[in-house]
């Protein structure tokens, strides 16, 4: 079976490869791969498939059941079947018809082009330079001729393709530790985004485990961000499960409880405890620590007070103007401090208008003192002017959001004495209410 | 009130400014300033543009420079004096000199030789007393501090705390803007050059981005209400003090060429006599006596001999050293020039006046430009460096602008468009497309133009175009100097190593007149210098480009028939259709050739006029009598820059020194306009003395059209003799001319397959590379010297060339691609003594890729037959040990297939660039009958009007900044050449055909005028796919 450079991009070649060899594993006992040689190669994983053809009742329903059970892997494949493990390479590569009988291998060979073997390039400019255009021709020519030129080493290839020398390799066994991870092109930011790699994650752990004939009890998955520690998800089960969907449920609420510090560049599942499935029960979360335990019931309980809008935590953005320097996350599952330093949770009353306390940072100078801890969710006109105690401090920035801001910021005082954060918006003077001091 | 801001930066401090130093000056003074410093940081580069613009504007510039510290202190330095000037250039040079290009280093202890210079503090966030104590020990009453007011929110706070220290360390406060824009409306160009600087998004770019836009020029009003006072007044009294300026600066030509005992008058007069006996042996004639004279007392009474002598020096080298070069420009063809060897225009055999070139009233630099051998003018670089050292010899700049594709890459990137989509819109742009094209662009790709996004990407590419970028290394304009030239301007690191450049490009050093001498490279030279060699080899007696006969009738007759590919100059396809119109008969009508086909004639629509009176369609006739003189040797046409001049001279009534200064003009109008003053005045000028408005409109046209490449006479004259000798030789010696040419490649308009072609139309017999008898260059061969004839099996030499009865042109090994010059040169030594395969790979010690290569080219033929065999056995060839090396073992004979002429062809074609064998397209003529092709050949026996389909390999597409849209392609076949012309119409229709296509069919409308032949393309096909199927479609001959 050959396999082009795997479609969704990140793995390493050889975890893709132990994936299918896995799957490949339930169709025969003696399986072994090959990670692709330079870029237009194939990667290859070779099945014996002779002692396994009655089992699957001759080799179209043997074929057919292989294609069904890789399908759900989003691989795109060529199969071919032939007397030597080389040669059913070549054969896949070519689409070729399957060759079974040793006596139909030398004439279907002969007719590829030279290009289907795989040899270094070098030679094969070597082989085309001398006018060589088939495999053909390749086997007429003289074995010390080609050793000379080539080494040793076509020949024994040549060798192995028509059967003439013996061809020993490993065999692969599945591992006893299930752990595979996988690099974006870009930068993940959105949950959904995340789901569909998750589901192929999780659909190659079925694989695996079905493979393995196993289930698993517990697994992490890690993801890294372009700063920053990884975040990791750990998923506990008090049975065994390889059932995909309900391992992607179990996961999908833990990341929906999470919040990232960052985008997601890459994602690592690891499974180590693995026990036979049992019927599948509800109780999740099964390692907790205490202080896990006492946040959530604080969150829970106001969360019930406030209700699930009102509970978020807050971040920073780097940006002058002052409704645009902060953003709700999703309120955290678990403790969130040390994995996220400039940010507090602070949860608080909400109708809407109410301020939300902003941890102030940025370089500018002196600006801790001039700022309000205080901010409004959206600036709020003023219809009368107020006095105001200093300023102006003049921002203008975020034209290119379409959102160009031109104000003069002041302090203000009201009548009952409390100071306010106001600006004048330059364009067309009319005042508004940014934010307050406690 | 009045104010100086001193503290400046243009878009010269690169993707921090973002006002060109003009728009700065001009607002400056618009305001009311009192004086506008620039301060660019750690560079000049922008000064003299602001200088330039200050005089016009009457506003007092100060000239300085904001630096940061390595340790973080951040100073403007305000130049008082030229002693300070230098100072100032001394310092960035160091700071500049020892950092990779682009940034500068500098420590505390940089600024201990500065002196006359005003420096301010611009503290930071943090305000360092410490630093403040080191200032006022260091520089005492010459250091202020800056107080910058950008209404931030702690801006009282920091008055209070500078105000304190002031007290306290003794320096005095001072106001200034850290100005980055001249209007506040750039501030979004600011914030873009910001991210573009931290390469990084404006969304992602924070605080990095300045928090508003207050850094531009403010007016006096609301300074007076940021400002107390004093600090205001502060910035008049420094303004006093600065008061440098760039008319102060002297340069010095060097003085070591003048050896003691002689002045430099009575040097060059010797040298000009010496050269005068070396160029006339019998005398020379009392005409150019008279004129040497009259030149000599000229430079005399001008003091240009320096200038002169350093050439001359130059000039002087490159011969020593055997290299060909030649001089032009205005200076270049005087008789004294001719005498010092620094041109080869022979005065006497040219009928032009020389006492235009060098004129006393114009007051400017006399002008050479000297072209050498492409391939050797490193040599005269690195003995100029050498000679002068490098504190008084260095490159003058070249500033590199925005253009269209930059600026989009650059503003898309910053506003945060994938990449994909960024390199799509800048690919988009062909390279000829205006930056007003692009809307239309940008809704093709699928953007809509009107969204928020577009508009503003549009408008800011707009602002960016023409912004300056980085400082490169101008082509070769050198200047030397008599003292180190830091004193002058800074020097800095270019790109190349071992090159450094001034902060200051031509249009800077021409403002302040100092000399730059242009040492260029030109690829003819070295094919010239090679072809001569040869020439004189093959004939065993010397034979220099003085022996080339003049005005020879059968080259004329060559050049009226339009067959002058592979020459200088005159082989574009414009020129090619040209002259079989103009049949240039004398060495006049070739330097009207070679300045004919520019912009200006072209734009000021002389071109036709000229053709009109020349094929006698149309009377000569002068505007007035007083032209008469200026005009009569163009026929009554203004064709030369100096003809235009003389024109606004004679006909508008300007003074040489006014006419000289619309020459200046014309170089820079678009770089920053100007020209409407002239405008007028050359209007009423010419109006008052009775020329009519169409012959203004057509002068105008013309002065815009040099604007964008003027050619003057003097250039003119110096390429049309290398135009001439490059025709002579190749009507007379072709062997020897192509030979030269494949021998000095890349160069020119046409690739080695071309010149081939070419060189078997013109009656060469060409013999294939081959180990046993090439040589590293192509090499002319008598019949019957070689050891091998060359008619081996691989090569399908055809014979519908003519029969010559010169050498052949043996083409040389440097031909095959991959082929290291040292194992080639190998190979011709040891060839003598080869039998074998074997022993030549072992002897010449071939590495396994040459003679992979060698046998690619088909080079062993004579050694092991056909390339599959050649390949076979340069592969099998074992690397034995001591005196086993080169006795491989005996090869088993196999037999292997002889290459088809498909398979030889595309070898050829990917070994050596070219065939000897038949045109592709001949192996593909019977496909191309199917398709009613007509071949090259016979387009010309159609019918004018004639529907017609050509097919061939594209060879070249252009499409003139004059021809208003229009795209000519060449296409070639076995016959020759087709010329086709795309209008805008169709070529948005067949956009990718026309940009991609390597074989291209062609559908149009044949069009015959003066026996030159086009085709109107109407549709256009990319038949491509048909080449990538030649080896195996090909029949095979064996």
């Amino acid at each position: 079976m050959r396999l082009p450079h795997l479609p969704p991009k990140g793995f390493s070649p050889s975890a893709d490869l132990a994936v299918v060899a896995t799957t490949a594993y339930r169709f025969s006992g003696s399986v072994t791969f090959k990670p692709a040689a330079p870029a237009p190669r194939l990667h290859t994983v070779w099945l014996e498939i002779g002692s396994s053809l009655r089992l699957f009742k001759g080799l179209e329903p043997l074929l057919e059941q292989l294609r069904t059970a890789l399908e759900p892997l989003h691989y795109s494949f060529n199969t071919g079947v032939a007397p030597t493990l080389e040669a059913a390479s070549l054969l896949a590569d070519a689409q070729h018809a399957p060759v079974l009988e040793p006596a139909a291998l030398y004439p279907a060979l002969r007719k590829l082009p030279l290009q289907a073997l795989e040899i270094p390039d070098e030679a094969l400019a070597a082989l085309r330079g001398s006018g060589l255009r088939s495999v053909g021709e390749v086997l007429d020519l003289p074995i010390n001729e080609l050793a000379m030129r080539f080494g040793q080493s076509l020949p024994d290839y040549l060798g192995r393709i028509t059967g003439r020398l013996p061809d020993t390799r490993k065999f692969f066994r599945p591992p006893a530790r299930y752990q595979r991870r996988f690099e974006f092109d870009a930068e993940l930011e959105s949950l959904e985004g995340l789901l569909f790699p998750i589901r192929r994650l999780l659909v190659e752990l079925q694989q695996y485990l079905v493979a393995c004939d196993t289930g698993v009890r517990e697994f992490v998955l890690e993801l890294e961000h372009a700063q920053g520690k990884p975040t990791q998800l750990a998923v506990g089960m008090s049975a065994a499960s390889r059932d995909a969907t309900h391992l992607q449920l179990l996961l999908r609420e833990r990341l929906e409880r999470t919040p990232m510090p960052g985008p997601v560049r890459a994602m690592t599942l690891r499974a180590e405890r693995f026990a036979a499935p049992r019927v599948m029960q509800r109780a999740l979360f099964e390692k907790r620590t205490a202080a896990d335990e006492e946040w959530e019931a604080i969150l829970d309980r106001l969360r019930i007070r406030l209700g699930d809008e009102a509970v978020r935590s807050l971040g920073l953005n780097d940006d002058y103007r002052p409704e645009k320097s902060w953003r709700h996350l999703p309120a955290m599952g678990t403790l969130p401090f040390d994995s996220m330093n400039s940010m507090g949770t602070l949860p608080f009353d909400s109708k809407g208008s109410v301020p939300i306390a902003v941890p102030i940072a940025g370089p500018i100078a002196g600006a801790e003192r001039q700022r309000p801890l205080w901010l409004l969710p959206v600036p709020r006109p003023l219809h009368e002017i107020p006095k105001c105690l200093s300023g102006p401090e003049r921002l203008e920035s975020g034209w290119w959001d379409g959102l160009d801001a031109m104000r003069d910021y002041y302090q203000a005082q009201t009548a009952d004495g409390a100071r306010l954060w106001v600006y004048r918006d330059r364009r067309n003077g009319s005042w508004f209410l940014q934010g307050l001091w406690s | 009130m009045g104010y100086a801001e001193l503290h400046a930066v243009s878009n010269f401090s690169f993707l921090r400014g973002a006002s060109h130093p003009h728009e700065l000056v001009a607002q400056a003074a618009q305001l009311g300033y009192t004086a506008l410093a620039l301060t660019d940081e750690c560079s000049m580069a922008g000064s003299v543009r602001a200088w330039e613009a200050a005089r016009e504007h009457k506003l007092q510039l100060i000239t300085g420079t904001e630096i940061r510290l390595q340790d973080g202190l951040h100073l403007v330095l305000l130049a008082q004096s030229h002693t300070g000037y230098s100072g100032l250039c001394q310092m960035i040079t160091r700071g500049r000199r020892r950092a990779d290009k682009g940034s500068y280093r500098l420590e505390r202890d940089d600024l201990d030789a500065l002196r006359e210079v005003c420096v301010l503090w611009v503290p930071g966030a943090g305000i360092r007393e410490a630093d403040a104590v080191w200032l006022h020990d260091r520089f005492g009453g010459d250091a202020w501090i800056a107080i910058e007011l950008h209404r931030a929110a702690d801006q009282a706070d920091r008055v209070r705390r500078l105000r304190e220290l002031s007290a306290a360390s003794g320096l005095p406060l001072v106001a200034s803007g850290d100005v980055h824009m001249h209007l506040r409306e750039r501030r979004r160009v600011q914030d873009t050059l910001t991210a573009i600087r931290h390469r990084c998004t404006l969304a992602s770019a924070g605080y990095r981005l300045f928090p508003n836009g207050e850094r531009y020029l403010r007016p006096l009003k609301v300074l007076q209400q940021l400002y107390p006072l004093e600090l205001l007044q502060q910035t008049l009294r420094i303004a006093e003090r600065c008061h440098f300026t760039f008319s102060e600066l002297r340069y010095e030509y060097p003085h070591e060429l003048v050896p003691a005992g002689e002045s430099a008058s009575s040097w060059l007069r010797r040298l000009t006599d010496e050269g005068c006996r070396r160029r006339w042996p019998q005398g020379e004639t009392p005409a150019v006596r008279a004129l040497l004279e009259k030149e000599l007392k000229l430079i005399a009474e001008l003091g240009y001999e320096h200038y002169f002598l350093t050439v001359h020096d130059i000039v002087a080298f490159a011969r020593r050293r055997q290299i060909l070069c030649q001089g032009r420009g205005s200076a270049a063809n005087s008789a004294v020039c001719y005498c010092l060897g620094i041109s080869e225009v022979d005065p006497a055999r040219m009928n032009v006046l020389f006492e235009r070139f060098i004129s006393k009233e114009r007051n400017e630099p006399p002008d050479i430009d000297v072209d050498f051998e492409h391939q050797r003018r490193e040599e005269v670089i690195q003995y100029i460096y050498d000679k002068y050292g490098r504190e008084r010899a260095a490159l003058a700049a070249t500033v590199i602008r925005y253009r269209p594709r930059s600026a989009i890459r650059d503003v898309g990137k910053a506003m945060g468009l994938a990449l994909d989509q960024v390199d799509r819109i800048s690919k988009s742009l062909a390279w000829w497309d205006q930056p007003e094209e692009l809307p239309g662009r940008l809704r093709e790709l699928g953007f809509d133009p009107n969204s928020h996004t577009v508009r503003t990407l549009l408008e800011l590419v707009g602002q960016l175009i023409g912004f300056p970028r980085h400082l490169s290394q101008h082509v070769g304009g050198f200047v030397i100097s008599g003292h180190p030239l830091h004193q002058l301007v800074p020097v800095e690191n270019a790109a190349m190593p071992d090159r450094t450049i001034l902060q200051w490009d031509k249009d800077d050093l021409d403002a302040l007149h100092l000399l730059k001498i242009d040492c260029l490279a030109l690829g003819m030279l070295s094919a010239i210098r090679r072809a001569l060699a040869m020439i004189s080899e093959y004939r065993g007696a010397p034979f220099a480009m003085q022996d080339v006969p003049a005005e020879d009738a059968a080259t004329y007759d060559m050049i009226s028939r339009g067959e002058t590919t592979g020459v200088f100059q005159i082989e574009s396809r414009a020129q090619m259709s040209m002259l079989p119109r103009l049949k240039p008969r004398c060495f006049y009508d070739l330097v009207i050739e070679v300045a004919i086909i520019r912009p200006g004639p072209i734009q000021g629509g002389m071109v036709h006029p000229y053709l009109r009176r020349r094929q006698g369609l149309e009377p000569v006739s002068y505007p007035s009598e007083a032209l008469r003189k200026v005009m009569e040797r163009t026929l009554g046409v203004p064709l030369f820059q100096e003809q235009v001049m003389q024109i606004a001279i004679v006909a508008a009534g300007f003074s040489p020194g006014e006419a000289d200064l619309v020459r200046r003009s014309m170089a820079a109008w678009r770089r920053k306009g100007g020209l409407e003053q002239f405008r007028d005045r050359l209007q009423q000028g010419m109006r008052e003395r009775g020329y009519t408005q169409q012959f203004f409109d057509q002068i105008y046209q013309q002065i815009l059209g040099f604007g964008s490449y003027g050619f003057p006479e003097s250039h003119a004259a110096s390429f049309a003799l290398l135009t001439y000798v490059s025709c002579w030789l190749k009507c007379h010696e072709p062997a020897a001319f192509f030979a030269g040419l494949l021998n000095s490649q890349p160069m020119g308009f046409y690739a080695p397959a071309q010149l081939v072609a070419e060189a078997r139309r013109c009656g060469v017999e060409l013999r294939p590379v081959d180990v046993l008898a090439s040589d590293w260059d192509c090499t002319l061969e008598k019949r019957g010297q070689a050891r091998f004839s060359g008619t081996s099996q691989e090569q399908h030499l055809h014979t519908h060339q003519k029969t010559g009865t010169g050498p052949f042109l043996r083409l040389g090994l440097r031909m095959v691609r991959g082929l290291p010059e040292a194992e080639a040169r190998r190979i011709t030594e040891i060839r003598s003594e080869i039998e074998s395969l074997d022993q030549l790979a072992h002897r010449a010690g071939l590495s396994r890729r040459s003679l992979n290569a060698l046998a690619d080219a088909g080079a062993f033929a004579n050694l092991s037959g056909h390339r599959h065999n050649s390949r076979w056995k340069a592969i099998g060839i074992e690397s034995l040990p001591g005196l086993l090396a080169g006795h491989s073992g005996a090869q088993q004979e196999i037999l292997l297939r002889p290459p088809t002429e498909g398979e030889n062809l595309v070898a050829d074609y990917r070994s050596l660039g070219l065939t000897l064998g038949r045109h592709p397209i001949a192996l593909l003529r019977q496909h191309l009958l199917h398709e009613r092709c007509a071949s090259a050949a016979e387009l010309p026996t159609l019918r004018n009007g004639q529907t017609a389909r050509v097919a061939g390999l594209v060879t070249h597409r252009q499409r003139p900044e004059t021809a208003a849209g229009v795209v000519f392609v060449t296409l070639e076949d076995e016959t020759g050449s087709s010329q086709l012309i795309i209008w805008p119409k169709v070529m948005e229709r067949c956009r990718n055909a026309v940009l991609g296509a390597q074989l291209m069919l062609a559908e149009g409308e044949v069009q015959i005028e003066s026996g030159v032949v086009h085709l109107i393309v109407r549709h256009l096909h990319d038949r491509s796919a048909l080449l990538g199927a030649l080896p195996h479609s090909s029949r095979d001959f064996h």
